[in-house]
């Protein structure tokens, strides 16, 4: 049997923040005769297959369920598969990188003077802005109010919402798609300007000007492709690889090897993150509205970790409480006085933490947590700690003290308490959401993968626009900057075709 | 056989390390179970043999220590060996997810989403 085989101008592979991006700056240049196509591995979610179970939306929307290990079994990564990409199951918080991350990142051309226009389109095409005060929830304004009795500095998260109803399922994707995900503001355009977006189509293997892919068919009730299942061939004049910083880096390791290109999948770096929960004596308001409304920045300079406030599910929260027992049965059932806060740590992209092939060529990441990012994550745990106390909590879950509560009364001694000793990677629940290079930008083909438009070293007509091509973190919630930067790879295409963008 | 040494040593482990299971009726086990074993199909078949083999281990290790299960449960969750630490992140995660992603739990957990009327 012979493979199908399609003809294109330009193929997107992945339609996450950064696929979901180049489809629709492209998009004018259907009418001016070019065939696009936007290749992705996950389905098109409708709302109505939003059942807002935990397991249930884990499975249909994650990879690995969202908990992708790492080599080393101390870390989980989460990333999604869907038209969308993980702007499907992001909480929407968008906030623009500063300038000192473009300098430090070195990339030339790649600064905050270029990158700002591009931010401002996506802040307006988004609907970022600040959700009235009314309508924060009470874990929300408990982390506020811990931060300013503290006299920490917080602020309110910009975010990207519209029409939405505070079901706070958000990481189980939005049930009503109120957040502007790329699948909600981005995609609909691309398609009206004449983008044919293939769902269920993963992508093997490319080579310069062909792509070998699969049609899967559809899993858990979701819409299938329009094309068969089975194989499939692409060819196109110019292919955009956006499949996220581990499978980008997969897809183009199992391309091309890392001979030509020593910097493949190399330099991953991914805000490492703990949840940590304190329990109030009293129900409070948590797990209805926006689950994400303010963020600490107070620790950023001294000690490199951010706090931003969250709300997660029982298995999620369950997974992530340390331990086991009576005490964690205790807490569990008391999900209605619950407060939460998500730590991140803010982690240097360092060589050797990578994304590899195993033998089936399948993506295989292997981190190493240093000893600076384990400082963070417990110097993260001990503000908590102090955080909750300030708000009222009557006794806290913090990893890493030796025991499973600590109380106000020991809220001067949490230095002694939450100590390195304890801090036992494998024992910790680590994970992951903002992952970043692989497939990195720069000069030098040694520390980089791509030039400063994302044209990768060495190839006239393959490009990547994704989280990927981070050069290192970007030490904010990441999804704006990625679609910055995809911008700036499609204009770079159009740059390249001898057309204007 | 090995199905069955599955199911049995997997609630012998879940009821060890989530007390409230030791409550839980027949129906409820028999969710548990579905949820694991639906889970783990969905996974490689050398990721099963990892977690057959713990809880042989922990069930191995239960008679050595006289049948004092919390005992086993204490020292591999607290392992200076990465290895077992690791493994019983594992296991323990299986169990919490064998229980709290049963939705007719989050009543008794205070959890109580928001309704969508479609
Ligand atoms: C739970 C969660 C919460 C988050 N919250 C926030 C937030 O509030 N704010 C923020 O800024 N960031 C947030 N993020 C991070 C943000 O969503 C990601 O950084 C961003 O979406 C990454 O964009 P991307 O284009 O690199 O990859 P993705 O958005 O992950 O998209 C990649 C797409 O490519 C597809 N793909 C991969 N390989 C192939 C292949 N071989 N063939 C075909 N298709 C392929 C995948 O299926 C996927 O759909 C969150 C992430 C998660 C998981």
């Amino acid at each position: 049997m012979t493979t199908r085989t399609l003809e294109f101008d330009i193929v997107i592979i992945g339609s996450g923040a950064g696929g979901g991006t180049v489809a629709k700056e492209l998009a004018p240049l259907c009418k001016k005769g070019a065939k696009i196509a936007l290749l992705e591995w996950g389905a098109r979610f409708r709302p109505e297959d939003n059942v807002r179970n935990e397991l249930e939306m884990a499975d249909k929307y994650y990879f690995e369920s969202g908990g992708f290990p790492t080599a080393s079994q101390d870390l989980t990564l989460a990333f999604a598969r869907a038209v969308g990409g993980s702007t499907t199951v992001y909480t929407g918080t968008s906030l623009t990188a500063p300038k000192e991350v473009f300098e430090k990142w070195g990339v030339p051309g790649v600064t905050l003077e270029d990158l700002k226009p591009r931010y401002d389109k996506y802040i307006k095409e988004n609907n970022v802005h600040l959700a009235p005060r009314d309508e924060l929830n009470e874990n929300n304004r408990l982390f506020e109010k811990g931060c300013k009795s503290l006299g920490w500095s917080v602020e309110q998260f910009p975010i990207n919402t519209k029409g939405c109803i505070g079901l706070g399922t958000c990481n189980l994707g939005c049930a009503v798609h109120a957040k502007q995900g790329t699948a909600i503001a981005q995609i609909p355009v691309a398609e009206k300007g004449g983008v044919q977006v293939i769902p269920l189509c993963r992508v093997d293997r490319i080579s310069p000007n062909l792509i070998e892919a699969q049609i899967l068919p559809a899993e858990f009730g979701l819409t299938p492709s329009p094309l068969a299942p089975g194989p499939i061939q692409f060819r196109a004049k110019k292919i955009v690889v956006c499949g996220g910083s581990v499978q980008s880096s997969a897809l183009l390791l199992r391309s091309f090897g890392d001979v030509a290109l020593p910097a493949l999948g190399r330099y991953f770096s991914c805000h490492p993150a703990l949840i940590l929960a304190g329990e109030h004596p009293q129900p409070i308001q948590n797990i209805q509205g926006h689950p994400k409304s303010f963020f600490c920045d107070e620790f950023f300079d001294s000690d490199r970790f951010l706090l931003e406030t969250c709300m997660y599910f029982p298995f999620t929260l369950a997974k992530n409480l340390v331990g086991y027992g009576e005490e964690l049965d205790d807490l569990m059932s008391n999900f209605n006085r619950l407060q939460m806060i998500l730590v991140l740590a803010i982690d240097p992209a360092l060589r050797e933490n990578r994304v590899a092939l195993d033998r089936s060529g399948n993506p295989i990441v292997h981190y190493r947590f240093s000893e600076e990012v384990i400082g963070s994550l417990l110097q993260a745990i001990r503000k908590s700690a102090k955080i909750f106390f300030a708000a009222g909590a009557a006794r806290v879950h913090a990893p890493a003290a030796g025991r499973f509560f600590v109380y106000p009364n020991e809220a001067e001694r949490l230095d002694q308490i939450i100590t390195r000793d304890h801090f036992k990677l494998g024992q910790l629940s680590i994970a992951a959401a903002h992952l970043m290079g692989g497939c990195r930008m720069g000069e030098d083909i040694e520390t980089s993968v791509t030039d400063s438009w994302g044209r990768v070293h060495g190839m006239k007509d393959v490009y990547v626009a994704d989280s990927s091509l981070f050069p290192g973190p970007s030490e904010v919630n990441p999804y704006l900057t990625i679609m910055a930067l995809a911008d700036r790879v499609a204009q770079g295409i159009c740059k390249d075709m001898g057309v204007n963008s | 056989m090995l199905e069955t040494y599955f199911r049995d040593g997997f609630l012998r482990f879940q009821k060890g390390v989530i007390p409230r299971a030791r409550r839980f009726t027949p129906e409820q086990d028999e969710e548990s179970v579905r949820i694991v074993t639906k889970f783990l199909q969905a996974r490689p078949a050398s990721i099963r043999i990892k977690v057959i083999g713990f809880l042989l281990l922990a069930d191995l290790m239960t008679i050595l220590f006289l049948g004092q299960r919390q005992k086993v449960i204490q020292f591999l969750f607290d392992s200076s060996v990465p290895l077992l630490r690791k493994g019983f992140w594992g296991v323990n995660t299986l169990a919490k997810m064998s229980v709290f992603c049963q939705t007719s739990l989050h009543a008794d957990l205070n959890y109580h989403p928001k309704e969508l009327l479609r």
